[in-house]
């Protein structure tokens, strides 16, 4: 029942979902050694709506990846570029 | 914005990681100091203690969060049906910018779209956690729309005192309410979950009722998320022995029942 969890890409649905300007987003992956961080580009815009009222989407958007990522013990940061 | 916030983590750079989500900015923007370095209880018992770290802005950067503050005033905002409901905040101005709106201005069609899009966006969290699922739909007592995730081991949509699942819950809430350009309560579970935590919280709910009565004094919970809070609040709202109310700040927000005086 469980094919494989792709962190990148349920990073790109919630973000892309939250925005009003999909186009503008662009998510780099930079992997060292068993941490992987997921930094988003953003139309300026749209940072506040990704990062939400004291952090409340951004820190989900982190849950969900780290949760998706869970099993395979890679640490896995998303972080918002100014 | 705040500008100062205390986080816990399993290392001082997770508490930091959280505590910067919380502030909503990157570390060159704050000053920080470690409270409590991670390590075994005594005796090897227990949890590990968790390290805490306090964290707050530099002052070179409180003008530039004041900027951002405003921008956020109107963008969109995620909407648990706890805090909704919580009734904290004033509906004068709705948060988000979104019009909350009522079960009863619906018609079937309109619930249908917004289960839909709920749905769907469900749908692609769990393609994202390469796990196949099945979504029920239910009709909450309020009229909100309930939808569980079902099919078997999905502990990992929970999480640690279902943390996964509240994550989970503000995104949804957050990506349809966007979709729809209005808000409207989408309760998500996991195996229902809720369910069962709900009768939990209303056992320890009682059992702080029945000890402030007794101690005749105000007796403190663990710190727990809006929803949880919620559900504590509503199981003594009849209990004619006590009064509850939030106190403290998130995530150690925690609720406290205390007896009524007179």
């Amino acid at each position: 029942m469980t094919q494989s969890a792709d962190t990148e890409a349920l990073v790109r649905f919630l973000v892309t979902s939250l925005v009003e300007n999909p186009d503008s987003v662009d998510i780099a992956k930079r992997v060292s050694g068993d941490s992987v961080a997921y930094e988003i580009s953003l139309h300026p815009d749209d940072v506040g709506k990704v990062i939400g009222r004291q952090g409340r989407i951004i820190k989900a958007i982190r849950t969900l990846a780290r949760a998706s990522a869970g099993t395979t013990g890679e640490h896995v940061d998303v972080e918002v570029l100014g | 914005m705040k500008r100062e916030t205390t986080a816990e983590g399993t290392t001082v750079e997770e508490a930091l990681d959280t505590a910067l989500a919380e502030l909503g900015v990157q570390q060159d923007a704050v000053q920080y100091e470690v409270v409590g370095e991670p390590g075994k209880r005594l005796f090897g018992l227990g949890s590990e203690r968790r390290a805490q770290v306090r964290v707050w802005l530099r002052e070179e950067f409180v003008a530039e969060i004041s900027a951002r503050e405003q921008e956020e005033a109107f963008s969109t905002e995620d909407s648990t049906v706890a805090e909704a409901a919580e009734g904290v905040q004033s509906p004068a101005v709705p948060r988000g910018g979104f019009p909350t709106v009522a079960p009863e201005e619906l018609s079937d069609e309109d619930l249908d779209r917004i289960a839909d899009e709920a749905v769907s966006s469900i749908q692609s969290v769990l393609d994202g956690f390469g796990i196949e699922a099945t979504i029920e739909e239910y009709e909450g007592d309020e009229g909100e729309i309930i939808l569980d995730i079902v099919g078997g081991d999905l502990g990992l949509l929970i999480g640690r005192h279902g943390r996964t699942l509240d994550a989970l819950q503000v995104l949804v809430a957050a990506i349809t309410n966007r979709r729809l350009g209005f808000r409207y309560p989408v309760l998500v579970d996991v195996e229902g979950y809720r369910n069962r935590r709900r009768v939990k919280l209303e056992e320890i709910g009682q059992r702080a009722a029945d000890r402030a009565v007794r101690q005749n004094g105000p007796v403190k919970l663990r710190p727990m998320s809006a929803l949880e809070r919620r559900v504590v609040h509503v199981a003594l709202r009849e209990d004619q022995r006590v009064v509850t109310a939030s106190e403290g700040e998130e995530p150690f927000r925690s609720v406290v029942v205390s007896p009524r005086r007179g």
